[in-house]
């Protein structure tokens, strides 16, 4: 590889790992309370800066200048590592998602399964960083954590393989490039939808499925001792979460940067609109988080279980099957 | 004994898989989330009940409002409070102190408060100081921002009580005429 | 049914047998029955002008006023029924009809018998639609009484306490009718020395005390009943404490010491209690150190001084408890030399007494003897010396004649150690009264949380002089081990000491 393209990998890296996701995840806190707030007939923060836009730059002062507490009774490693770990997944799972036009940071072959592979290990953060703390409401965050997303990580790898199935595909630009050609995958596979769409706000600890957190039992959950930076790095890992999983939604879905009934121009231009057409639509399903958050209420625990058990798993067996039948089927 | 057995309804299909009622949820939370945008820009014509906000819209108190207390003045400038201790003795939280001395003798009311302190730290608004007053000197006024920067200005002296309390009619005048 | 003097009567019902020759309040009073009155007052002559002790006397036309009527045998006394509590309620509106609305600023208010009266048995409204009657008000008479003519019901009893017990005659009534209103003869100024007595008397607020005047309302204070240490006498009286502040003291009851009364001397005598310049802490060695420290520092110096001799000097304001701690401490050293000092005054044939401190007996109970006038010129090691409050001291040069000093005192003292004074109401013990009488004081207040009783600083000396010495935890014990080595104190307890007092064993104390 040339030096050029190294630098060129690098600068990308850069822009999306340290620029465009903390900037869209510092945005969609700010999203985040002032639709809540319009939802409730509030108005929200608007006071810093233009409809309080600079909310989020306030926010980001206010942990920066927050004193660090690190509690004497914590496993001191873990618990600074822990953060960090749950971060870090986030924004790898990025890395192959094409945000435009043959555009992806990470080029593999096996993309759906380089998701999975990293994003499973962002329960490690939350889980340890439970554990660390030492502290009973923590530790009960990271064990719920762990089981949510040990139990919908299975519904959310099942409800993909019908995508596999259909487009035969594992690179997820490929998968965009055969929805392209032959509409949205959405129209195809509408129940594995549903069933990745609840998953992966299961995987987010999104409501109604924020029990790792739930205020009212666990205070805040795992991270109940973190302050300050650590703290704003949970906070951060979340959101870029729900950005990776509305990226992924779109790609697998809704057809990534196609934009329908619209032939992209070639060249520069056609790429930037291909990438404003997946933000759009990434865009819409971030919103769709806030919106359900601050219309459904947190599911029971065992209520949350039962839907992971026995109904998204057999559901989404089934749907692998009856695809299964149906692309034997038609390939005949 | 004391047990009651309560039925849970039995769900049919459609409400066991939610959807149904989540998007009927979802629809009104946006509906609202809607409503408020349009409010937002169209400010002079709401419809929505907005909450209010704060700090340049503010709450019409009614007059029975229980705010700060206050010493309060008849329309001849003369401070009402005659150092009887009543409400320092009816204050729950204890949060009332003072200190009486004497008028000269050409003076008919004979006794006024040197200090009068209450301590708005300990204040409860709960108006027993205004109810038991026997001269009506003391009332809870509209007052009820207090903040200050130092615990010590939350003690409020005399001077303070009788600048927030103004001055209020007597009918009576019963001192003037002794 | 009359026998020994005692006559039979039925008063609402209940038969009570009484002395013959009282009259039907003080029968009504021996079962429980309270009859309303102003001007009656038991050790004052009867004159029945406020009219609310009116009872109804089976057999008598007319309601009777109770002071007046003598009970009689088979006499049958109403004084809660229909016809007398609409009397009461008649004779209370006519008491109120020009009585200002003072209560806001009237000391009395609290223990007013007008306020308590009108609430038991006033009708609550007025029907007098007139202008009140306007007399003058804040009146000085002389520097101790001040005398509000609006609030005066006209009871008499001042004027008849001056003429019958104190025997000055001062006051009258002048004008008639409405206009009526007290006037003090000559200047204005009362002069009797026991002229404050009028204000305990006086059942409404028109008399109030120039000292306690506007000090606090009675409802914030703590009453402890005590005695009065001004002079030998030892008059009973209730001490008022507000805040760990003395703010008056007033008369208490005892037929056999003080009756009702007491000298406005005695009542004013307190001063020294509040006074801001008393010492909290003990010095040794002009620092403040904490008891422990002057203790050990003053038993250094004690014993160090054994062989050149020690002069102990007590004070006769101590209590009896506190002589015996110092009688110990004094024998545990071998002290030879204990005195004590005594102020002596003016007395009069009422209660004022030519001592002018409460315990003289008492010193001289546990082994103390009177100071000499001439002190001889002998040199100590050592003064260990309580440092009476107030009017005596020990001369300077025989201060000067000891090498060493441990001073026990109000207000600072130059000495090796200084350990703070407390006064007689911050602490439990005894006294010995003039008459030989046992008499108890009790603590009301605590001038300073840090401060420690003379018995308990002088007890750990004791036990710091000798370790096998263990101190009675509180005073009450003190008295009782006090009562068992002492013959002139045999048979006496904390409890049959109680709020009156008692006799000591004459015969021993003399011994």
């Amino acid at each position: 590889m040339l030096f050029v393209d190294i630098l060129w990998k690098l600068l990308e890296i850069v822009l999306v790992a340290a620029v465009a996701l903390p900037t869209t995840a510092a945005l969609l806190v700010w999203a985040e309370r002032r639709v809540s707030a319009f939802m409730q007939d509030r108005l929200g923060p608007n006071r810093v800066g233009p409809a309080g836009l600079l909310q989020p730059i306030a926010d980001l002062l206010k942990f920066i200048f927050k004193e660090d507490v690190v509690p004497g009774h914590v496993n001191k490693a873990i618990y600074i590592l822990a953060p960090a770990l749950s971060l870090v997944p986030a924004l790898l799972a990025f890395a192959v998602v094409p945000y435009a036009r043959d555009m992806a940071i990470l080029d593999v072959n096996v993309g759906i399964l380089y998701v999975f592979s990293v994003s499973s290990i962002a329960v490690y953060g939350i889980t340890l960083g439970g554990w660390a703390s030492n502290s009973k409401y923590s530790l009960l965050g990271g064990v719920r954590a762990s089981a949510q997303m040990i139990s919908y990580e299975l519904a959310l790898g099942l409800s993909v393989v019908p995508v596999l199935l259909v487009t035969g595909e594992t690179h997820l630009g490929r998968i965009v490039e055969w929805q392209a050609a032959n509409g949205w995958l959405v129209l195809y596979l509408f129940p594995a939808w549903i069933i990745f769409l609840v998953s992966s706000y299961a995987e987010t600890n999104r409501l109604p499925f924020d029990c790792p957190e739930a205020e009212t039992e666990l205070v805040a959950g795992y991270h109940t001792e973190y302050s300050s930076m650590k703290f704003a790095l949970f906070f951060l890992a979340e959101y870029i979460h729900m950005i990776t999983a509305s990226a992924l939604t779109v790609t697998l879905f809704f057809g990534g940067w196609h934009v329908p009934f619209f032939t992209l121009p070639e060249g520069g231009w056609g790429t930037t609109l291909s990438c404003l057409a997946f933000c759009a639509k990434t865009g819409f399903f971030l919103f769709l988080f806030i919106w359900v958050r601050w219309t459904l209420p947190r599911f029971r625990y065992d209520q949350l279980m039962n839907l992971g058990w026995k109904i998204l798993l057999p559901a989404s067996l089934g749907i692998i099957m009856l695809t299964a039948g149906g692309v034997a089927l038609l390939a005949d | 004994m004391g047990t009651r057995i309560v039925k849970r309804p039995k769900l049919s299909f459609m409400e066991r898989i939610y959807l149904g009622p989540v998007v009927k949820g979802l629809g009104m939370t946006i509906g609202h989330f809607f409503g408020t945008l349009r409010d937002v820009f169209n400010w002079k014509n709401k419809k929505t009940a907005i909450t209010m906000q704060y700090p340049e819209e503010r709450w019409d108190f009614k007059d029975n409002f229980r705010g700060a207390p206050a010493l309060v003045m008849d329309q001849e400038q003369r401070g009402k409070c005659v150092a009887c201790q009543i409400c320092e003795f009816v204050c729950p939280p204890k949060a009332i102190t003072i200190w009486p001395t004497e008028f000269d003798e050409t003076n008919s009311v004979e006794k006024y408060p040197d200090r009068f302190e209450i301590d708005m730290l300990r204040c409860i608004y709960c108006g027993f100081c205004e109810e038991a007053c026997p001269e009506e000197a003391i009332f809870l006024v509209k007052e009820a921002e207090l903040v200050h920067a130092d615990k010590r200005d939350f003690i409020h002296d005399k001077e303070k009580l009788y600048e927030m309390g103004g001055i209020r009619n007597d009918r009576i005048m019963k001192w003037k005429n002794k | 049914m009359s026998d020994n003097g005692h006559v039979t009567l039925t008063i609402d019902g209940k038969e009570a047998t009484v002395p013959a020759g009282i009259n039907v309040i003080e029968a009504a009073k021996q079962v429980g029955i309270e009859v309303p009155h102003y001007c009656y007052h038991p050790r004052l002559s009867v004159v029945g002008n406020c009219r609310v002790c009116l009872c109804e006397i089976e057999g008598v036309g007319q309601l009777q006023i109770g002071c007046n009527t003598l009970v009689r045998d088979g006499m049958v006394v109403n004084t809660t029924n229909e016809r007398v509590s609409r009397m009461r309620e008649g004779v209370m509106e006519f008491l109120l009809i020009n009585h200002p609305l003072d209560c806001t600023i009237c000391d009395q208010a609290g223990e007013c018998k007008l306020q308590d009266y009108a609430v038991d048995h006033g009708s609550g409204i007025t029907r007098f639609e007139f202008d009140k009657g306007k007399k003058p008000k804040n009146i000085s008479w002389g520097d101790r009484v001040v005398f509000d003519a609006e609030r005066c019901i006209l009871c008499t009893r001042c004027v008849r306490f001056l003429d019958e017990i104190a025997g000055t005659d001062e006051i009258s009534i002048d004008h008639r009718g409405e206009k009526s209103q007290l006037v003090v003869r000559g200047d204005g100024k009362l002069t009797s020395p026991y002229q404050m007595n009028i204000i305990d008397l006086c059942p409404v607020g028109a008399l109030t005390s120039r000292d306690f005047r506007f000090k606090s309302r009675v409802w914030f204070m703590k009453f402890t009943p005590t005695i009065d240490t001004s002079d030998a006498r030892g008059c009973n009286v209730v001490a008022g404490t507000r805040d760990n502040r003395m703010l008056r003291m007033v008369p208490r009851y005892n037929p056999n010491v003080n009756d009702y009364w007491m000298s406005d001397h005695g009542r004013l005598h307190y001063a020294f209690v509040n006074d801001e310049d008393r010492i909290v802490m003990p010095t040794a060695g002009g620092k403040p150190a904490p008891y422990p420290v002057a203790l050990s520092r003053a038993q250094a110096v004690l014993e160090g001084a054994r062989d050149e001799g020690i002069l102990c000097v007590a004070s006769s304001y101590m209590t009896n408890e506190e002589l015996f701690a110092l009688k110990g401490v004094c024998d545990a050293l071998g002290v030879e030399d204990r005195y004590f000092l005594l102020p002596m005054g003016e007395g009069d044939d009422l209660l004022i007494h030519p001592e002018k401190a409460p315990n003289a007996r008492g010193c001289r109970l546990a082994g103390f003897r009177d100071a000499p006038d001439d002190w001889s010129s002998q040199e100590f090691g050592a003064l260990l010396y309580v440092k009476p409050r107030e009017l005596i001291e020990l001369p300077a040069e025989v201060i000067e004649r000891c090498k060493k000093k441990v001073v026990f005192s109000l207000t600072k003292h130059a000495s090796d150690v200084n350990i703070p004074l407390t006064t007689w109401v911050e602490k439990d013990g005894t006294m010995v009264s003039a008459g030989d009488r046992v008499q108890c004081v009790r603590q009301g207040m605590v001038y300073e949380p840090t401060l420690l009783t003379e018995r308990v600083v002088l007890d750990r000396l004791h036990t710091l002089l000798d370790p096998a010495f263990k101190g009675a935890s509180t005073a009450v014990l003190a008295f009782q081990r006090m009562a068992d080595e002492h013959p002139a104190l045999d048979g006496l307890t904390w409890l049959s000491v109680g709020l009156l007092g008692a006799k000591l064993n004459k015969a021993e104390a003399l011994a």
